[in-house]
């Protein structure tokens, strides 16, 4: 019997994503943010997600938001970086539409790991308490009593998604992925979530991962599915592929402050029926200019 | 001979340059044009020895020639000395080696705590939802930390902020000392595009160390939400020497994003 490929289509992969799943997914502002993972979530019409991110997202959730996916966020950083605040998320969170979980950098990560441990909470520092974040999410943060010393810590629940949509730049067909750019959590989150689908830019011979192991940063054995979805990171980037695009980035912010992210949506999302449609309606002079070498 | 051609953004990030140490280890966030380039201005100049975290790219040490718009932006990864991974970071900062690092804020108070979460006393429906806490509860663990604000407004320098995401000297009372992390110090400085504050030690408040060239104190006071600490004398902010403007125009930011960045 031979090994069996991981490989599907978006349409098979992200099928798990039913209505009130919890996902989490890679990014680090623009870096490798499964865009078109997010596409295709949009085009499935998938509702009531609960959003797990990374110390440092927007794009994405904004952009979910928008077309009408989420149901819940927790909130580290939710905004544009260079493009400014996220006005999807801003408008949903000042008319209370979305419900919001505001955590941040250092308990996501811890909250992640105690997860991908499968410890019963995350153990986080006395400095919460200078903060506002028990006071307002007392659901997240519990004032306790470290055993040994008597002093004041926090505790808080683990995260653990339900699905986990990564992207890479190289994953081979058993999910064995590489990582060329900055470790985004991506691994962490891995270990964290019950189900993990990989996005990637090419897929590549199981030999070349056998023949050089240590490049690999995401294991398949903890991995479910493979999907092949080039340029699957525009307008955000794919670290050693492309960069991020900035001209389409300032146009989303543009459109998502003037209310008119339903535009963008039908242009770009439920106006293409793929990926490789998206890639057409982006123009191939475009995604070349955006490549790094 | 004093620069008088130069964009405040360029003498914020002078200011924040000479104020770095040589050997320290400073860590930067998103967005951090201004901060960014002030570790490559004084890794160039005063600081061969300083030692910088470039956030989300986990860069250490980027010796990328030319300024980028985001610290996550993968090109940081030019000539760095090793790629830490997010968690990693995280590990290296709530630890509490870093030495400084840089934040800007929706609000900030005379006690130089940061507001990231939101404007407005009702937390389910706020006036102004900002994008989160994301790193800013570390200013309890960063030895110390420099705001940095790209707009001088009554609205953003306020008597108390709504929310802390980033405890500053919290209510000037020395209770914020237990719950921080080993020598945590607060905030050190507050840049602005009219102004430079340091923190008074026994009031924990805001006192102003030097107005940029031409802001005269009514036109700060009157855009400030709260009334500093302001001394008998208040020298004039020292701009940009011949040889900073070089490196910046030259060597750090030939693009101009500092030139762009604050109109």
């Amino acid at each position: 019997m031979s090994r069996k490929s991981k490989v599907t289509t978006p349409q098979e992969a992200f099928k798990v994503v039913a209505p009130g799943t919890s996902i989490a997914m890679t990014c680090a502002h623009y870096s490798s943010v499964p865009m078109g993972g997010m596409r295709e979530l949009i085009r499935m019409g998938a509702k009531d997600l609960t959003i797990i991110p990374t110390p440092s997202a927007g794009l994405a959730i904004d952009l979910l938001i928008a077309a009408g996916c989420v149901k819940k966020v927790f909130a580290s950083y939710v905004g544009l970086e260079f493009a400014g605040l996220a006005p999807n998320y801003r408008r949903a969170a000042e008319q209370g539409t979305v419900e919001i979980s505001d955590i941040d950098e250092t308990s996501i990560v811890l909250g992640y790991r105690a997860a991908a441990t499968g410890l019963p909470f995350a153990l986080l520092p006395a400095f919460y308490k200078l903060t506002d974040l028990p006071r307002i999410n007392p659901a997240m943060f519990r004032e306790i009593k470290d055993p040994f010393t008597g002093k004041i810590c926090y505790a808080m629940p683990p995260l653990k998604p339900d699905v986990a949509i990564l992207h890479f730049p190289q994953c081979d067909a058993y999910g064995n992925a590489r990582q060329l750019g900055g470790h985004h959590t991506e691994l962490l989150i891995a270990k964290a979530s019950d189900h993990v689908i990989v996005t990637t830019e090419e897929i590549i011979p199981h030999e070349e991962v056998m023949a050089d192991p240590v490049r690999t940063t995401l294991p398949g054995i903890l991995v479910d599915s493979v999907v092949k979805l080039p340029y699957g990171a525009h307008p955000g980037s794919c670290p050693a592929r492309y960069s991020y695009d900035e001209q389409h980035i300032l146009e989303y912010a543009r459109l998502a402050r003037e209310g008119k992210t339903r535009d963008y949506i039908a242009k770009y999302i439920t106006g293409t029926k793929d990926n490789a449609a998206y890639l057409d309606a982006i123009g191939a002079s475009r995604l070349m200019a955006l490549r790094i070498n | 001979m004093a620069n008088t051609d130069y964009a405040v953004a360029e003498l914020m990030a002078c200011v924040m340059a000479r104020d770095f140490k040589d050997g320290e280890l400073g860590a930067m966030g998103a967005a951090s044009q201004i901060p960014m380039a002030a570790a490559k201005l004084a890794r160039a100049t005063h600081a061969p020895n300083l030692n910088w975290l470039s956030g989300g790219s986990g860069a250490i040490n980027s010796k990328l020639p030319y300024l980028v718009q985001s610290a996550a932006d993968y090109r940081n990864l030019f000539g760095a000395e090793c790629r830490l991974s997010m968690e990693d970071i995280v590990d290296i900062e709530v630890r509490g080696r870093c030495d400084f690092s840089c934040y800007g804020a929706i609000q900030v108070d005379k006690h130089g705590n940061l507001n990231m979460l939101a404007v407005g006393g009702d937390y389910k429906h706020p006036k102004m939802r900002g994008p989160g806490s994301v790193g800013l509860s570390l200013s309890a663990a960063f030895q110390r930390f420099y705001i940095y604000l790209t707009h001088h407004d009554p609205r953003i320098l306020v008597e108390k902020v709504d929310y802390i995401s980033g405890p500053g000297f919290c209510d000037g009372t020395p209770e914020r000392d237990q719950y921080v992390q080993p020598g945590a110090n607060g905030p050190c400085l507050c840049i602005t595009p009219l102004a430079v504050f340091d923190f008074d030690e026994k009031k924990r408040e805001m006192r102003l160390k030097s107005l940029h060239p031409g802001v005269s104190l009514d036109t700060l006071l009157s855009r400030t939400g709260f009334k500093p600490i302001v001394p008998a004398r208040v020298p004039e902010t020292e701009p940009p020497n011949d040889a900073e403007m070089r490196l910046l125009r030259e060597v750090i930011d030939r693009e101009g994003i500092l030139r762009r960045l604050i109109r």
